[in-house]
């Protein structure tokens, strides 16, 4: 009995695991997968400056009815308002807004009702421009543009141009 | 008596077995971490103390590009100096004047480089890694110069807005 207890015990001590293979493994794994980590999500949001647009390609989208929303960013607030070659100019005017500074901060989200409700009246339209005065910070910039593109899963105007007031 | 007592320690030596379950465990640990923040297009940008991304709701990826770092002390292409910045103003930029700058040539430069490979030539835009703090002036210089040297897309590179972390 004793002598079968002793055989057990011996084998229970030879089946340690060899762990030295795989510690070899890991060390070529770490510093692989380190040199391909990114410790910083970085994403991007598209956007142009305002080009020459050719006569056929204007001509293709008169067909719909668009709207642009412009969005100034000044120093006191953002004002709101809207062109367009196919909306009479009296709608348009219905369109202007202003929203005034609140302390230091801008009340960005008082514009998802506004931009929400163009988007609904012409869902072709796509294409925001935000003017922003020359000591607006990026920070805030990169804000509104969110705004702009988004509210909450909705997507309003994907297409961003930035642009100065001329 | 120093025969026996070597005989002796020679009996008594036995072969040290390393343990490597600690490391293991933190080996594991390790290659979890690592796993997670994998990235198949790790965007390269050299940590710089003048940089600080802002933070964005966007979920596109930003693509492989010509980069335009603006942080609040320098303005480069692709990690190379091109001018310093000073109170948000780009030194040797005139804004009346803008086709005489190195920022201008420079880009130039490069989209005669892309015009050569005629698959990217429209496409192509600029990733602008830009200092949140900088005012509009400054990148607007950016972006008309870049325009008007042929680029007139843009990626602003932005954190992803549940990341705590700053650049």
């Amino acid at each position: 009995m004793n002598g079968l207890i002793k055989h057990r015990k011996q084998q229970a001590e030879d089946t340690d695991i060899d762990m030295v293979p795989i510690m070899n493994m890991f060390l070529v794994l770490i510093p692989f997968l380190l040199s391909s980590a990114s410790f910083f999500d970085i994403n991007a949001i598209h956007t142009s400056v305002p080009v020459h647009q050719q006569q056929s390609q204007m001509n293709e989208q008169e067909s719909t009815e668009m709207i642009i929303p412009v969005i100034e960013v000044k120093k006191n607030g953002i004002v709101l308002y809207a062109l367009s070659d196919d909306v009479a100019a009296d709608i348009l005017e219905k369109w202007e807004l202003s929203i005034n500074k609140q302390g230091n901060n801008y009340p960005l989200n008082q514009m998802v009702p506004y931009l929400e409700e163009m988007k609904k009246q012409y869902p072709k339209s796509d294409t925001i421009l935000v003017i922003p005065e020359e000591n607006i910070t990026y920070e805030t910039i990169i804000r509104t543009m969110d705004i702009a593109r988004n509210s909450d899963d909705k997507q309003l105007f994907p297409n961003v141009v930035l642009s100065e007031k001329i | 008596m120093a025969l026996g007592q070597s005989r002796y320690q020679k009996k008594s030596f036995v072969i040290p077995k390393l343990q490597i379950t600690s490391m293991m465990d933190m080996f594991t640990i390790i290659l979890i971490f690592l796993l997670f923040s994998f990235s198949d297009n790790p965007e390269k940008l050299h940590m710089d103390k003048d940089l600080k991304l802002p933070k964005s709701s966007s979920k596109v990826d930003c693509e492989k590009n010509i980069t335009v770092t603006l942080s609040s002390k320098s303005l480069k292409i692709d990690d190379q100096h091109i001018a310093g910045i000073h109170n948000g103003i780009i030194q040797g930029l005139d804004t009346k004047n803008l086709e005489n700058s190195s920022l201008y040539k420079h880009l130039l430069t490069l989209r005669h480089d892309l015009e050569q490979k005629e698959d990217k030539k429209d496409k192509t835009s600029i990733n602008i890694f830009c200092d949140h703090r900088l005012p509009y002036k400054t990148i607007h210089q950016v972006i008309k110069t870049s325009g008007m040297a042929g680029f007139p897309h843009f990626q602003f590179a932005v954190l992803k807005n549940n990341q705590g972390g700053s650049l």
